[in-house]
């Protein structure tokens, strides 16, 4: 800008301010007081009580308009300004009330006024700061010489970037974050935010200032809101039969909260296409649970009274059938809903939501999709039903001709933006509803932890779940804030996982995992460590978000601990060895398995429904392993190249599992005769080069592809057992014998020395590993503590010595 | 009053020429006749007298019976058409009451609004001829 000036005096709000202050300071109420008392004095005086009416009357009319004058006019944001020049006529009134309390107009005194207003506050608020910690951590040095031109020809420029008619404190308050320099940026990373985390606030400030500045209930719009329509009904019959199983969605649909945010606006577009049509109105709304149905009917009916409103024409009573009610109250549900929509067919035009089609599909007391289709055919009832996908291809598998009957459309997820704004104006009705507050940062936790931890459910209905859950947690520690633990707190419950902060007690247990893993996996230092590494990577939730925690590829010869480790790492990272799903690859080694995973295109099939996805689905929090994965099919290694780089699997049906919270450990024999002919040739060589070989050599056999391998976010070499690694585990199968024995029956069992060398000489095989150990151990010491407790009195408190020479006989 | 004696010494007396007069004579008065034709909208809105017109005759809440297929069973089709006749009777008194508590309601919108206009715009006025009234007064007593 040419010419620009800074002259605060210069302005209608300054003159406002300058105004207000003669008008209603308290020197100027003393002066109207004694006006009033000289009033009532002379009117006593002269016994003249229109003196005092009407000096009462002119001093209030005149304050009044003097005061409406300065706040709708002078004060108003969108005042005409005096010269086009003067950049402090661009300020909003709120700013240079503030500026004038300050001695001088520097940088420092422009930040310390937009903080001061009542929209820096509000934005200060959402980031998550307070003002008194802000000033204190923002090291911005007040007295620096900006010049303060240069300075708000930049926030003129975003307040027009932004659409803002005036300057106000949020404006100044994102101007110093964004182009404060050093200061700024050490701010923002002190407090983990990002500019684009800052550019989402301001937006949400904006946002919140609409909320703020609705329209008031006495306002004509808000009026025809509440009140309603009069007379639009009166030509609509009765409907007792059918209103004792409905709700009628569209009674108080003005009335209802409206919502700013509008997510699935072409799934809208396309029911109203349908609804329009002559015949065939019916539609049928598939999305998973979460994804906003309900409320995408809710929007339908607005839009259709909206319509009839300006058409003038008679209204669309829109009913929400409670299939439940209908089918567990009704002796006959069918002849029930045949005679209530017989009669509300003759009352007038309808739509029937069906919230539940598969209890009315699967109710046995009768065919009560017959009755439904019966009617799908009329002009005067359109039926929207709604179902999930599951429960939809499961009734389509029953009865095949459901999927004609309806205009099918499909409700996806919310996205991430879309569910980020229906948070923030969610936020706004929480505020309402119980004055809790809560920041940005808040809300980003709300999004990340239930889009990771929450599959069942979709966006934007379960990060709703989650943050009125947060609220309730706030509120039961009785604080005003909702914090990102309260978050975490909802979260963890509704996961049923302990999602909190990485505590000091965790922290210990996640860096001792490799620890606790190797007390049980012998002569695996090296796998343990970097299997360790990769899921302390995920549990600090440095990994890629759309795969799963980990995935790895445990590559050696037979017993040496693949599955024991997966059998471990499942009790030690979910905490319980319950939360294993073990697959055999064996039973997948034909081309038709693949429809043991992930379901038969065919509803009719009995294998429909793919296996490892509803096992997923009941489980998201498991470690799948994949044993013996060389012997699966090819097509089904296809189907986990998807999983393992996506970290979902899409089944034959279009459903999508999520297998982001899953740990895929996949086992292989492969290559086992290379590692051992190889670890003979080349003792003491570097693991990386035996690692690039062995894999090599698995590729080169064609055994698994080199897009497979890749996949894998580590590939895992067990070597095989050497003599002092096999003495260890053999050491802890006795324990674990001896143990059980102590435990189950109280009887210790003691062994003479040179036992266990023994059992190491006979059991050690580096072909087969701790198995040859295991099955040395039952031939040997199982078997003589039988007989020996077969032909002995052997009693509580007893100890059997086992000898050298016992086992020695038995062999 | 720091900010009164920063203040230019003519800005507030001009602004008040300058702002205060347009704004009262016309800005007001502009804002009072749109708030009005925004409240004549919403009653008209709510009490929907194009439809009710529209329906004015229409058989109350649907309420009619279909006469039968011979006409010759002449009480049958008495009664039906009683029926009918006093569905749409109800329908049209209701109506018709309705459209005459929206009329009412849109006369007393204008009387109010009238009101407040006129007051509003000669306020100046009749303060300075109250206040003659007063000293006129003191001059007689």
């Amino acid at each position: 800008m040419t010419n620009a000036r800074f002259h605060l005096e210069a302005t209608q709000a300054y003159a406002g301010v300058a105004l207000h202050r003669l008008l209603f300071s308290i020197p100027s109420w003393l002066v109207y007081i004694a006006v009033l008392v000289s009033g009532i004095h002379f009117s006593l005086k002269y016994e003249s009580p229109e003196l005092l009416a009407v000096t009462v009357i002119t001093v209030t009319f005149a304050l009044f308009a003097l005061y409406f004058f300065i706040v709708s006019h002078l004060w108003h944001k969108n005042r005409s300004h005096l010269t086009s020049e003067n950049l402090a006529d661009r300020l909003s009134a709120d700013m240079v009330r503030m500026l004038t309390k300050e001695a001088e107009v520097t940088a420092g005194s422009l930040l310390h006024a937009a903080l001061a207003t009542r929209r820096g506050a509000t934005f200060l608020q959402l980031l998550g700061v307070e003002r008194k910690s802000f000033l204190q951590d923002f090291e911005y040095d007040v007295h620096k010489e900006e010049g303060i031109i240069a300075l708000l020809e930049r926030a003129d420029k975003l307040r027009g970037e932004e659409g803002e008619t005036c300057i106000d404190g949020n404006i100044i308050v994102f101007l110093f974050l964004a182009e404060g320099g050093e200061e700024a940026t050490a701010f923002l990373n002190e407090q983990d935010l990002a500019l684009k985390d800052v550019k989402h606030v301001l937006s949400w400030e904006q946002f919140h200032e609409t909320w703020d500045l609705a329209v008031h209930s006495w306002h004509p719009e808000r009026l025809v809101e509440r009140i309603g329509t009069i007379g639009h009904g009166w030509v609509q019959g009765y409907t007792d039969e059918l209103d004792a199983y409905c709700t009628d969605l569209t009674k108080g649909l003005s009335e209802q909260s409206s919502s700013e945010i509008v997510i699935h606006k072409q799934e809208i577009e396309q029911v109203l296409q349908v609804l329009s049509r002559s015949a065939d109105q019916n539609v049928l709304l598939l999305g998973r649970s979460g994804v906003g149905k309900r409320t995408l009917v809710q929007n339908v009916a607005k839009a259709i009274r909206t319509h009839e409103d300006k058409q003038t024409l008679p209204y669309t009573r829109v009913l929400l059938l409670h299939s439940e009610l209908l089918v567990s109250s009704a002796a006959q549900p069918d002849t029930v809903l045949l005679q209530a929509l017989n009669r509300a067919s003759r009352a007038g035009r309808f739509m029937l939501v069906v919230d539940n089609l598969s209890v009315l599909v699967q109710c046995r007391k009768g065919d009560v999709l017959a009755v439904l289709a019966k009617f799908l055919k009329s002009p005067k009832l359109s039926l929207l039903a709604v179902a999930n996908p599951q429960d939809y291809h499961v009734l389509r598998s029953k009865d095949p001709a459901l999927g004609e009957l309806f205009e099918t459309v499909t409700v996806d997820d919310a996205a991430r933006d879309e569910t980020l704004l229906v948070l923030m104006e969610h936020a706004f009705h929480i505020w309402d509803r119980t004055r809790l507050r809560l920041s940005y940062k808040t809300l980003m936790a709300v999004l990340d932890l239930s889009d990771r931890y929450v599959g069942s459910e979709g966006f934007p209905g379960k990060a709703i779940v989650v943050l009125n859950d947060a609220a309730l947690a706030a509120k039961r520690r009785g604080g005003v804030i909702i914090t990102e633990e309260d978050v975490r707190t909802a979260v963890s419950v509704k996961a049923h996982m302990d999602v909190s902060e990485i505590s000091e007690d965790e922290r210990g247990r996640l860096l001792k995992l490799e620890e606790k893993i190797k007390t049980r996996i012998i002569g695996q230092d090296d796998a343990l460590a970097a299997l360790a590494n990769a899921l302390k990577r995920a549990r600090l939730e440095l990994t890629n978000r759309a795969r799963p925690i980990g995935t790895f590829l445990f590559l050696g010869p037979t017993g040496v601990g693949k599955t024991q480790t997966a059998k471990e790492l499942a009790a030690a990272y979910f905490g319980d060895e319950e939360a294993l799903i073990r697959l055999d690859m064996n039973e997948f080694s034909n081309a038709d398995s693949v429809k043991l995973l992930v379901g038969a295109p065919d509803v009719s099939d009995e294998l429909a429904e793919g296996q490892l996805a509803r096992r997923v689905q009941d489980k998201p929090f498991s470690l799948i392993l994949l044993d013996e994965i060389e012997k699966a099919h090819p097509a089904v290694i296809n189907v986990f190249l998807q999983v393992l780089d996506e970290g979902h699997l899409t089944d034959s049906t279009g459903i999508k599992t999520d297998f982001r919270n899953t740990i895929i450990i996949a086992t292989s024999n492969a290559g086992a005769l290379f590692i051992r002919d190889f670890l003979r040739a080349h003792e003491g060589e570097k693991e990386t080069d035996f690692k690039q070989s062995l894999i090599d050599s698995i590729i080169k056999e064609k055994t698994f592809t080199p897009e497979f391998i890749n996949r894998f976010d580590e590939v895992v070499l067990y070597r095989p057992l050497s003599v002092e690694d096999a003495k260890r585990v053999s050491l802890l199968m006795l324990d674990e014998i001896v143990g059980d024995l102590k435990d189950k029956k109280g009887i210790a069992v003691e062994l003479e020395e040179g036992v266990v060398e023994m059992i190491v000489e006979q059991g050690y095989s580096r072909e087969f590993g701790a198995r040859e150990m295991r099955r040395t151990i039952v031939d040997l010491v199982e078997n003589y503590l039988a007989d020996y407790m077969l032909k002995n009195d052997v009693k509580r408190g007893d100890t059997i010595r086992i000898r050298k020479v016992d086992l020695g006989t038995d062999t | 009053m720091r900010v009164l004696l920063r203040t230019p010494p003519l800005l507030i007396p001009t602004m008040l020429l300058a702002e205060f007069l347009p704004w009262y004579f016309l800005h007001v008065p502009k804002v009072i006749i749109r708030t009005y034709v925004g409240y004549v909208r919403a009653f008209a809105k709510i009490f929907s007298i194009l439809f009710l017109l529209r329906t004015l005759i229409s058989p109350w809440k649907s309420i009619a019976d279909r006469y039968p297929e011979n006409m010759l069973q002449l009480l049958q089709v008495f009664k039906v058409w009683t029926l009918n006749c006093t569905a749409r009777g109800v329908g049209l008194v209701i109506r018709t009451a309705t459209i005459l508590v929206a009329l009412i309601i849109q006369v007393l919108l204008l009387a109010v609004f009238v009101t407040v206009l006129c007051i509003w715009v000669a306020f100046p006025l009749l303060a300075l001829l109250g206040i003659e009234y007063v000293f006129f007064s003191f001059q007689t007593t």
